[in-house]
């Protein structure tokens, strides 16, 4: 099983900061995943999971947290996790469809 | 009702009780005569709907791949046999679900049974399980007429004769528990069937021979379906069924060539590893482990291992911190509470001195594997654990929920030191 990581990228005006995860989405990934999020000025957030092995209920709840914490500076979290695969049936499952925006990885 | 009512209002409550009475039919024939699964290899043939008339077919499933029937009839017609055969499904599906053996089954029906039904009421039945893996047919039959096991071009092999009272009569430690096992090949049938049939009347009024049901079989070696075979009979001899009457005929099903990988008899179809310190605290490397073992008994699809580990990491989660660190999950609450509760569990992991966790994955069947979590830590009461997935916005409560909607089924024993989940595969492509 591949260690966690987590790849921050943000846009020119600091706007946006897309954060991509591979290996597991546990709660082994919260410090930095809250590091991440708390450094940046960004408002706008997407989570691209396209890269991880697996999510379980800690890695929802750091997705919340991040709803939150953009909602707050009154921006938006999106979640990239591809239709049919096994982590968009996990936040489906969960419900999370109607909490976050999901959207496909670009091709 | 007023006994000067006028004929109309007579009339009017006669239809009303009429209508009553076949919605009550529909209602217990929608509860009792369908499989709980649809069993392709089993055909039924019952006397038809309504009249209540206390027959019951229950086919279902176990979550280990066994098929189980409780076929059989009530004493009497009308609701209390129908109330009967309500309660002895319930009790007989609720069991299969638990993967009760034969014996427990047979014992649990008898036991409950005596208890609920009047006296004088009781139910001629056997209960039958064939395993599909490896065509073992085991049968305990209580006051029905002998089966028959039937091999094309061989004709019966086997009778399988009541040797028991029917269930509901003696109590449960008076009752013999002894089933009837054989080894079943491929397409081999099995016959049962309630009382009416062998007492078939001619048309005449005139009872038919003894035994015509099972010299009609015996003389039988060939044919597409059993039941079939009799009633034609029934119209060739001109007969009609008195009493009620059902036919169970099971077909053993061709063995599954879509077997992971054929294993000889008591190789192991699963693995178990048991972590302690330091391992134990890289979950997702204990996790791999085993993953990665099991891969190589039976490759998986990405979209399985990922979905497996998901449930694997939760109750992974779940054994390591309330069963060895003791962590309270409230301490999740609030706007730093999980960062307060990642630092309290990493106290709590430098101070572990000892525990271990296993775990293990085992293949069911092809599609269906088992995973089981052991820690030798705290007892917990997981039907205490608040756990919610719609609408939880919350740190904590979500685990169990997830995994009980990834998994078919979900269990803890020993003070839920023990979980075991099953979950179907090969869902997701």
């Amino acid at each position: 099983m591949r260690t966690s990581s987590i790849t921050p990228l943000i846009d020119e005006a600091g706007e946006r900061l897309t954060v991509a995860l591979t290996g597991p989405f546990d709660f082994n990934v919260h410090r930095r995943f809250k590091q991440v999020i708390t450094e940046t000025k960004a408002r706008f957030f997407v989570v691209d999971l396209t890269g991880i092995d697996y999510i379980d209920s800690a890695g929802l709840g750091m997705i919340l947290q991040l709803k939150e914490h953009a909602t707050t500076r009154g921006g938006k979290l999106s979640v990239i996790a591809l239709t049919g695969g096994p982590v968009r049936h996990v936040l489906e499952l969960a419900h999370f469809d109607q909490l976050v925006e999901i959207v496909e990885p670009e091709k | 009702m007023n006994p000067e009512a006028p004929a109309s209002d007579l009339q009017e409550a006669l239809l009303s009780m009429q209508d009553e009475l076949r919605e009550a039919e529909e209602i217990f024939d929608q509860v009792l005569n369908r499989p709980r699964v649809e069993l392709g290899n089993a055909i039924i043939s019952s006397r038809g709907k309504g009249n209540f008339n206390g027959d019951l077919v229950i086919a279902d499933e176990s979550r280990t791949g066994v098929q189980w029937f409780l076929f059989g009839d009530f004493t009497g017609h009308g609701l209390a046999a129908a109330l009967g055969t309500l309660f002895a499904s319930q009790i007989f599906t609720a069991m299969v679900a638990k993967v009760m053996n034969h014996r427990t089954i047979v014992r649990e029906l008898n036991r409950k049974l005596r208890q609920l039904l009047p006296t004088g009421r009781f139910m001629a039945a056997a209960v039958v399980s064939l395993d599909p893996c490896t065509g073992r047919l085991e049968v305990w039959n209580g006051a029905l007429p002998a089966g028959f096991v039937w091999r094309k071009g061989q004709g019966v092999i086997r009778e399988l004769h009541s040797r028991h009272p029917p269930l509901g009569v003696v109590p449960s430690e008076n009752l013999e528990l002894s089933t009837d096992a054989v080894c079943l090949q491929p397409e081999d049938r099995v016959l049962l069937m309630t009382d009416g049939i062998a007492e078939a009347l001619e048309i005449q009024g005139v009872p038919a021979e003894q035994g015509w049901i099972s010299r009609t079989i015996h003389e039988t070696r060939e044919a597409t379906s059993l039941i079939d075979v009799v009633q034609s009979q029934l119209l060739e001899r001109r007969l009609r069924r008195i009493d009620d009457a059902s036919l169970l005929e099971i077909v053993c099903p061709r063995r599954r060539t879509d077997k992971p990988r054929e294993q000889p008899p008591g190789a192991v179809r699963g693995v178990t590893f048991q972590f302690d310190r330091p391992l134990l605290a890289d979950a997702s490397a204990c996790l791999g482990m085993v993953l990665d073992a099991a891969e190589r008994m039976t490759p998986m699809t990405p979209c399985d291992r990922s979905l497996l580990s998901s449930v694997m990491a939760e109750l992974f989660s779940n054994a390591m911190d309330h069963g060895l660190l003791r962590l309270d999950s409230s301490l999740k609450n609030g706007s730093e509470g999980l960062a307060r509760y990642l630092e309290a569990r990493d106290r709590s992991l430098a101070q572990l001195t000892h525990g271990h966790i296993s775990v293990g994955l085992e293949w069911l069947r092809p599609d269906r594997v088992r995973v089981m979590l052991r820690h030798d830590g705290q007892s917990f009461d997981p039907s205490k654990v608040d756990t919610q997935l719609a609408g939880n916005a919350r740190a904590s409560g979500r685990g169990l929920a997830l995994v009980r909607r990834l998994c078919e089924d979900l269990e803890y024993t020993d003070h839920g030191r023990v979980a075991l989940a099953t979950l179907r595969l090969g869902r997701l492509l």
